[in-house]
């Protein structure tokens, strides 16, 4: 694989990124996020916030009318915001590695398992069809599929949603990518899957040395596979830190509120605390703490200005005036 | 009871005996719409038969030479010599019927092949990219669309002349929307697939997606419109030709038949009856075929 002889110190840098809709709705707000090699990021929030968004603006598949308004996108040191659709053929499926949610959607019904994965060689190597189909099997087989042979000649709805899951991870990694975005992998499949796929995402980092940028809701599996995390609450981060720190020593109140609500053994027999409701689905520009409505802790300056990220321990930092020191 | 149980076992490819129940295989065999497919496919498939063996028969031999008239025949009723019987110029119907077979397909060939080539890149480049593509795609398909087909041809005859070329552009052009539509709805509607995005995200380029993965899902719609298009194509010659805006004089097809049967038409009404039967027969088998099709596909995509 070509190596840049100059390493950039973060794989993925997103500085300042704003997508807005047609009608003017700021659906991504104010999203900054760096991503050293090997590092296992993660993104949580709950629906809505802008995760979804923020990852097909990284890989500029933007539905029609959803643009970027503001920011920059650096993979590599090179900005990809605005780059011409060659380019960005070749970028995505090469560098940057998807698996996208809702793998039982995501693959060719008429195409055979084996030439969908082999497309992706096809496009980005010239390599001969022999040497592709054993990287193909290769590939397979590293994703812990079994009978790879056989199941190359498989059409997708004769496979299990944990194999499609799979073959859309092979797929995503066949190219060795330095950044493996993973946008909800694990959403359609039962728990038990969800932890092999956890591991096996965990092993690719590991092996391939491949960036891991994580989108989930699901603070289990974050917890399990991340490094680092980025708590994005209507498309700000509000939190951001070693995962140790967020899920340990929560500090803004949204994070507390949202592991808060997460049942445990600990927690039985006590009431499960909930957040208030959102009154109003605001996107409009912020001028004030989004939090501010649902918070607990309100106070005047909330509903008077909009928070930086301060500082709380070393790497972790919180969007409230609670730690403006 | 022996010879009871022997209607249950079955043996399969690998010569092993199975026991599925005679209902459960029945019901793997066939479900009722691939019966009534099946049954359309076969109307359709029989009907068509008829004017293949008319046109391998016409390659062989020739009862009666097409053009030459025969005065003292004109207008006879159909007879063992005569099948079909003559028209006003004493010509054998049956021999005429028969050559003119190829020059009304492929008339009818050539319209679909404009139509549907030229509705394949507007339809797939609209239903693909949405947008501004998409409504300059429709406007087009709108404009075409208000055109009447029998004034398109006359402003090509009045242009060009008469001439075989003229028709099959004029046709053509016209059946431009009606494929359009298809082939539009078909990719709008899988463009939406998610398996098109994750395309996207392996870089996959617009073509590819479009030839690649797109043109296949919506093959089966097309065969079927193409299927109807022309038995449409037919009747659009004829009644081209009916008018006296189709193929010149010197050139035989159904609608030109039909055309020179108008003026006798009480007198003999057969020469009239053997073209417009054979046009019928063409249209009903390809409409059968097409209907089979459709259902078809509408099976492979509840599956």
């Amino acid at each position: 694989m070509q190596q840049d002889l100059t390493k950039a110190e973060y794989i993925l840098k997103v500085e300042h990124l704003k997508v807005v809709s047609a009608q003017g709705a700021e659906l991504v707000r104010d999203v900054s996020l760096k991503i050293k090699p090997g590092e296992i990021v993660g993104l949580v929030g709950e629906s809505g916030s802008g995760k979804s968004i923020s990852t097909m603006a990284i890989a500029g598949i933007l539905p029609e009318g959803i643009s970027i308004a503001q920011g920059k996108i650096f993979f590599n040191d090179r900005d990809i915001t605005r780059i011409s659709a060659q380019e960005r053929c070749k970028i995505n499926g090469n560098k940057i590695g998807i698996i996208y949610q809702d793998a039982s959607q995501s693959l060719n019904p008429l195409i055979r398992i084996g030439r969908q994965i082999d497309e992706v060689l096809k496009i980005h190597t010239d390599l001969s069809p022999q040497e592709r189909r054993d990287r193909v099997y290769g590939t397979m087989r590293a994703v812990n599929l079994s009978n790879v042979e056989k199941l190359a000649q498989r059409y997708p709805h004769e496979l299990s949603g944990g194999q499609r899951q799979r073959v859309l991870i092979a797929m995503a990694i066949i190219n060795n990518p330095e950044l493996l975005i993973a946008d909800e992998p694990t959403t359609a499949l039962d728990v038990s899957v969800k932890s092999q796929i956890i591991e096996l995402i965990k092993l690719i980092n590991f092996s391939r040395k491949a960036s891991v940028l994580y989108i989930s809701h699901d603070f289990s599996t974050v917890k399990k596979l991340c490094d680092r995390v980025y708590v994005l609450y209507q498309g700000i981060p509000v939190e951001v830190g070693a995962t140790e720190q967020i899920i340990k020593r929560p500090q803004h109140m949204y994070t507390k509120l949202l592991l808060e609500s997460i049942p445990s053994p600990e927690k039985r027999g006590q009431k499960l605390l909930t957040m208030k409701a959102r009154t109003r689905d605001y996107r409009g520009p912020a001028v004030n703490c989004l939090f501010a409505e649902r918070c607990p802790k309100v106070f005047e300056r909330c509903r008077q200005e909009l928070p930086d990220m301060f500082k709380i321990d070393k790497g972790h930092q919180a969007a409230c005036f609670l730690f403006d020191k | 009871m022996m010879k009871f149980k022997r209607k249950f076992k079955h043996k399969d490819k690998n010569n092993q005996i199975s026991f599925i129940p005679d209902a459960q295989r029945a019901y793997y065999r066939t479900s009722s719409i691939n019966k009534v497919a099946k049954l359309q496919f076969r109307i359709g498939f029989m009907l068509l038969l008829i004017p293949l063996i008319l046109f391998l028969i016409n390659l062989l031999y020739r009862p009666y030479d097409t053009t030459s008239m025969n005065m003292s025949e004109r207008f006879t009723a159909p007879n063992f010599s005569h099948w079909f019987g003559t028209d006003n110029y004493g010509r054998d119907i049956f021999t005429r019927v028969m050559s003119g077979l190829p020059l009304t397909i492929f008339i009818s060939i050539g319209i679909n092949l404009i139509g549907c080539l030229s509705g394949l890149l507007i339809g797939a480049l609209s239903g693909y990219y949405g947008g501004v593509v998409d409504y300059w795609g429709n406007r087009i398909g709108d404009a075409l669309l208000s055109i009447p087909a029998i004034l398109m041809g006359m402003l090509f005859v009045a242009t060009f002349g008469e001439g075989i070329w003229q028709v099959i552009v004029a046709l053509g052009i016209m059946f431009i929307p009606s494929y359009m539509r298809v082939i539009r709805s078909g990719f709008l509607e899988y463009s939406q697939r998610n398996f098109v995005k994750r395309l996207q995200l392996i870089g996959a380029s617009s073509g590819r997606i479009i030839w690649r993965h797109l043109f296949p899902q919506i093959r089966t719609r097309l065969m079927s419109a193409i299927a109807l298009g022309f038995a449409n194509a037919i009747l659009a010659e004829s009644s081209l030709s009916f008018l006296g805006l189709g193929v010149p004089m010197s050139q035989i097809t159904w609608g030109r038949m039909l055309k020179d049967a108008q003026g006798f038409l009480f007198q003999a009404p057969w020469s009239a009856i053997a073209p417009g039967l054979m046009i019928v027969i063409l249209v009903l088998g390809s409409f059968f075929i097409s209907n089979g099709l459709k259902q078809f596909s509408q099976q492979r995509n509840m599956t």
